[in-house]
């Protein structure tokens, strides 16, 4: 019902005021851009841009240019559909968002049969398409969020326990499929995802209790069933035996990422190698550099100020998305803005946590930064959105 | 908004910032705490050190000639731990395949079987660390090849390595020595105290032998390094140009060596053997010190039988390595060839191991050339004086009964008349000797019981000289004492051979007058022939017994001025002869110069010798053997003599030792002469090598046989 409110007050506010200029207007959209927002996710898009090049430039000459341009172009391409996303109004989602649920749902099922989704390093999570992979789980995270907001916010803060677990199924099935590709990372920001958006939405705690003791139990189960592969275990488990030898070689090679990320970052030290002079870095001695890892190569060359500067204005994103949540001024806004920032964190501090050791090793992308079409404009999408509540906040 | 949403979204805000503290505690701890420590890691992980080995330096003789130079050498090896890492068949196809190419590389003369490769591979005397030579001194278009066609040819190497190149081929080899790859031991050794200005690698070489042993620490170059920064593959991707070192290549060594002299000396001594053994069977060995008597320098340093250093680069083969210990080639190498060279010596068949340098690792009885000490020590301990004169009759008793042990004769049984010092040292009067060696046994309740081995000492018999060579034997000069703790080992070792009784041994190792006789003669004794040759120069130079050395000067590489050590004369003691020295002189001068004496034992082996160009002195000595143990006949004596410059411009010593070549004026006195008599008539300052230090030892032979006058000890 806010939606049609919203919609029609609007077309009103035009009708009645032809001859004013829109940028007379104090509500207007277009006078609430969060410039804060926008300037941090394209400082932090940039370095991103940098750092995935010192990481794939080599180290000689002739330099290899082809990732930074790939980065570019897509980070030209995120901005394009961020700045469309904020013109469009947020407040019609409520009233597709079934679609664009349904259709991330649709790209989970479509990418696990085999010939139409490709496999890589064992999960089966990639379309392949013309010079371009599309990773559905990354999508997948936003449609989850779209769909929790989409359906909760017609509950309108009525919740009793059936309407619970139809949240939790909207949640839940993505995250089911996720699982089965199996994608671990994207599986566990989900679940962080769905309580906190469960909690904004209020479900009372003595339910979400119960749900964390679920959940608990059930990664128990999914470590020691066997479900997972051994690599994926020694990947989730090696941090926290980072003292002891290895016993296999998946633990081995985990290790050895580990070991080789701890180097790098803690080779920077203060104030870093220096752009391009990270030994660590130039040698490519941590794998994944240039997606999961890239944090190490942030650490290596530009130290611990440079490290907390991009922590820093990745907090900037964080609190800007959270203050958005908080100034939307309807429960959908809310829940979006909701979802997309405990996204963000849960991704940031996996990502980076692991580059050092205290969290488990997921293959999750740090926002922004690490190299990947999918995570990129995935993050731009959402960043859109927030704009779009953002500006709409008194319209 | 509900302000339970508000607190709700508070909640979540705290939380992130508590993650994204906690963020930032874990990257202080990493980058600052803890920093320093992953600096290390990161530093180790993406550098490479390559060490670059320096060339060594070059020995000459004391002229300026070159005796061993580097040159460079391509080899093909075969990588020992790449090669195990293939299946059966990859390895006998990729020694199919090697034999194959190898054959038609131009520079490997023979044909390289498959075998050869087998042999070689299991070569244990090759360094596990560095890959086994399969070829050597290839052309460059085959070291690009093989370069090239890596794929077919896996865990074989190419590298271009710095080689010992020898222009006189065996010429010295016994003082220039080897250099060979660093055994486990001396790299134990090594890595924990490393010389940090030339620190090794396990793969390194240092002198095995010879002066590359000796003056290894300035043949040695101090090796240089690359530092690479390298990919996690640990393939390079750029120097570090700022820690680049460069290899200095090491100092040079001039010896104190005179090539032509040291080749007429190895001439000398091959060509006598061949006539002594003409005729026969044996294993030819011997060897001869010419030294310069005023300052200790050792001009000339043979021994025979020899080899060729050349054979050693690279590493050394089990036949090669076989070859030098004297065994056929064909045969086992390690615990196996010891065990043989063992029951080869209970077979009395003892085998004749070349790199034995015998001028002073081979302790012989030094026979009649000892009379100079035993002398020298009936002078100290005043039994007699210059003037002494003695009956020689031909024999001498030393107890009653009619026992070769009790009554000892001359060589050759007849008596020499009325001697003294200088006329018993001419013709060599045994029986002047055991008279001396008894009476210095009888006094012992006033001289001590070893009055004769403490004055010989003063020669320096029983203990090492001091010379820059490794491996220098001390000779041995038997006491009461010693003889008895012999005999007493050999009772624990086998006590049926005295009858299982203890006092039966006893009675064996008791000292008596004929043990001090023996000595007296030079039978009990062992000595080294540069021993006899530094005691004899110590008599010749008026009384100083000198440290020989085979060092002329150290300079820095290629700058033959920029010395660094040069050799030093250094007096071990100051002898006093008692007023003997002109008995002395003359008596030894009488030995191969009628004008001083008649009956000298080497005067024919002399005459015709330039007595006026270098005036000479001379001892010879014919030591007995004992019985072949396989027929049972008495072994040819072997063959010594000493002699030296008396007075004039130069200052010659040389000592030449001959085993089983009989009379010391038959083959040892001529293999002297050979050498001093180009040196006194200057026709040696004319002579040159010929090329490849080539010796034809046949022609040399002929040439000197009328040289072996004399049947005289």
């Amino acid at each position: 019902m806010a939606a049609t409110y919203g919609s029609t007050s609007g077309r009103r506010h035009r009708a009645r005021q032809p001859l004013t200029n829109w940028r007379s207007n104090p509500a207007s959209p277009s006078r609430h851009i969060d410039l804060v927002l926008v300037g941090a996710v394209f400082a932090v898009s940039m370095l991103g841009a940098v750092m995935v090049y010192s990481t794939t430039r080599g180290a000689t000459e002739p330099y290899d240019r082809s990732y930074l341009v790939r980065v570019l172009m897509f980070i030209v391409l995120g901005g394009a559909m961020m700045g469309a996303l904020a013109m469009f109004d947020y407040r019609k989602l409520r009233d597709f968002w079934p679609f664009v649920y349904g259709g991330s749902v649709l790209l989970l099922l479509l990418v696990l049969i085999p010939g139409i989704g490709s496999r890589t390093k064992g999960t089966q999570g990639w379309f392949q398409l013309p010079g371009f992979q599309l990773q559905p789980s990354e999508l997948a995270k936003l449609g989850m969020i779209i769909g929790f907001a989409g359906l909760a916010s017609q509950f309108r803060g009525d919740l009793d326990n059936a309407r619970v677990v139809m949240l939790l199924g909207i949640c839940g099935a993505p995250m089911a499929l996720v699982l089965l590709q199996p994608d671990l990372g994207t599986t566990l920001v989900s679940v962080a995802v769905t309580f906190a958006l469960l909690l904004v939405a209020g479900v009372p705690g003595r339910i979400l209790g119960g749900l964390a003791v679920a959940a608990i139990l059930g990664t128990t189960v999914v470590l020691t069933s066997g479900l997972l592969k051994e690599y994926q275990v020694n990947r989730l488990t090696t941090y926290v035996r980072q003292d002891e030898a290895a016993t296999t070689d998946s633990d081995e090679q985990a290790r050895f990422n580990l070991d080789q990320s701890k180097a790098a970052i803690g080779n920077g030290g203060l104030w870093g190698q220096g752009l391009f002079e990270g030994k660590q870095t130039n040698g490519r001695f941590v794998p994944e550099q240039r997606t999961d890892f890239i944090f190490s190569a942030v650490g290596e060359q530009l130290g611990f100020v440079g490290s907390s500067m991009l922590l820093l204005a990745l907090g900037v994103i964080v609190w800007r998305v959270w203050r958005t949540a908080q100034l939307a001024r309807d429960e959908f806004g809310t829940l979006l803005c909701t979802g997309i920032m405990v996204m963000l964190v849960v991704q940031i501090f996996e990502n980076v946590g692991m580059t050092m050791g205290i969290m488990p090793i997921t293959g999750i992308p740090l926002p922004f930064v690490s190299y990947g079409g999918s995570a990129l404009l995935t993050m731009f999408v959402s960043m859109g959105l927030v704009l779009s509540v953002h500006m709409r906040r008194f319209s | 908004m509900s302000s339970d949403s508000r607190h709700r979204l508070g909640l979540l805000a705290v939380t992130a910032i508590s993650l994204f503290g906690a963020l930032l505690a874990r990257l202080w701890f990493l980058q600052i705490v803890e920093g320093d420590s992953f600096t290390l890691q990161a530093e180790g992980n993406a550098t490479q050190e390559v060490i670059i080995p320096a060339p060594r330096g070059a020995i000459y003789d004391r002229n300026g000639v070159a005796l061993v130079q580097n040159r460079q050498s391509i080899i093909v090896g075969i990588d020992r731990q790449a090669y195990a890492d293939l299946d059966d068949d990859e390895q006998a196809d990729l020694k199919q395949r090697l034999s194959a190419a190898l054959s038609f590389a131009k520079p490997v003369p023979d044909q390289v079987t498959v075998d050869d490769i087998d042999a070689k591979l299991n070569d244990t005397r090759y360094s596990k660390f560095r890959p086994v030579p399969i070829a050597e001194d290839l052309t460059v278009e085959d070291e690009i090849y093989f370069s090239e066609q890596q794929d077919r040819y896996p865990s074989v190497v190419v590298e271009r390595t710095t080689v010992r190149e020898y222009p006189f081929g065996s010429l010295a080899a016994h003082v220039l020595g080897y250099v060979g790859a660093l055994s486990d031991t001396q790299w134990a050794d090594l890595k924990d105290h490393n010389d940090a200005a030339k620190p090794y690698v396990q793969t390194d070489e240092i002198g095995k032998a010879g002066v590359e042993a000796t003056y290894e620490e300035y043949l040695r170059g101090t090796p240089g390094k690359r530092v690479y920064e390298v990919d996690r593959a640990g393939d390079i991707v750029r120097e570090v140009v700022a820690k680049r070192v460069d290899p200095k290549p090491g100092d040079d060594l001039y010896l104190s060596l005179d090539a032509r002299v040291q080749y007429k000396a190895e001439e000398a001594l091959q060509a006598q053997l061949l006539n002594a053994f003409q005729g026969r069977e044996g294993a030819a060995a011997g060897s001869m010190v010419v030294m310069d008597h005023s300052t200790g320098q050792v001009r000339a340093m043979a021994s025979y039988p020899t080899y060729d250093p050349s054979d050693l680069v690279g590493g050394i083969s089990c036949p090669v390595w076989r070859d030098l210990q004297g065994l056929d080639r064909e045969g086992p190498c390690g615990d196996d060839m010891t065990e043989e060279i063992k029951q080869r010596k209970e077979d009395g068949d003892p085998v004749t191991p070349k790199l034995l340098n015998r001028a002073l690792q081979g302790s012989y009885p030094p026979a009649s050339t000892f009379k100079l000490a035993s002398s020298y020590a009936a002078l100290k301990v005043g039994l007699i004086t210059p003037q002494t004169s003695y009956a020689d009759g031909g024999s001498y008793r030393l107890c009653d009964g009619d026992g070769p042990g009790c009554l000892k004769q001359n060589s050759g049984g007849t008596g020499h008349g009325t001697v003294n010092l200088q006329t018993a040292l001419t013709v060599s009067s045994d029986v002047f000797f055991y008279w001396i060696g008894d009476n210095v046994w009888a006094q012992r309740e006033t001289l001590g019981e070893t009055a004769m081995q403490d004055a010989v000492a003063d020669l320096g018999y029983g203990a090492k000289s001091g010379i820059d060579l490794p491996g220098e034997s001390p000779g041995q000069v038997p006491t009461p004492d010693s003889e008895l703790e012999l005999a007493l080992a050999l009772y624990d070792a086998d006590p049926a051979a005295y009858d299982n009784d203890i006092e039966n041994a006893k009675q064996a190792g008791r000292w008596v007058g004929g043990f001090s006789a023996d000595m007296a003669i030079g039978q009990k004794v062992n000595a080294t022939p540069l021993q006899t040759a530094n005691a004899y120069s110590a008599l010749a130079n008026g009384g100083s017994l000198l440290q020989p050395s085979v060092m002329e000067k150290v300079t820095a590489a290629g700058e033959p001025d920029q010395v660094v050590v040069a050799h030093e004369r250094k007096v071990i003691r100051t002898l006093d002869f008692f007023g003997a020295e002109p008995s002395y002189i003359a008596g030894f001068r009488g030995v191969v110069d009628p004008t001083y004496g008649n009956g000298g034992t080497a005067q024919s082996a002399f005459s015709g010798f330039p007595f006026s160009s270098m005036p000479l002195g001379g001892k010879t000595g014919t030591a007995q053997t004992g019985e072949d143990p396989k027929t049972g006949y008495e072994r040819p004596d072997n063959s010594l003599f000493v002699g030296f410059s008396v007075g004039g411009p130069t200052a010659w010593t040389a000592s030449a030792m001959l085993e089983y070549s009989g009379f010391g004026a038959g083959a040892a006195a001529p293999a002297v002469r050979m050498v001093l008599e180009p040196i006194a008539d200057g026709s040696i300052y004319q002579f040159r090598i010929p090329s490849g230090g080539d010796i034809d030892a046949e022609s040399a032979a002929e040439q000197s046989a009328g040289l072996g006058g004399g049947g005289a000890d």
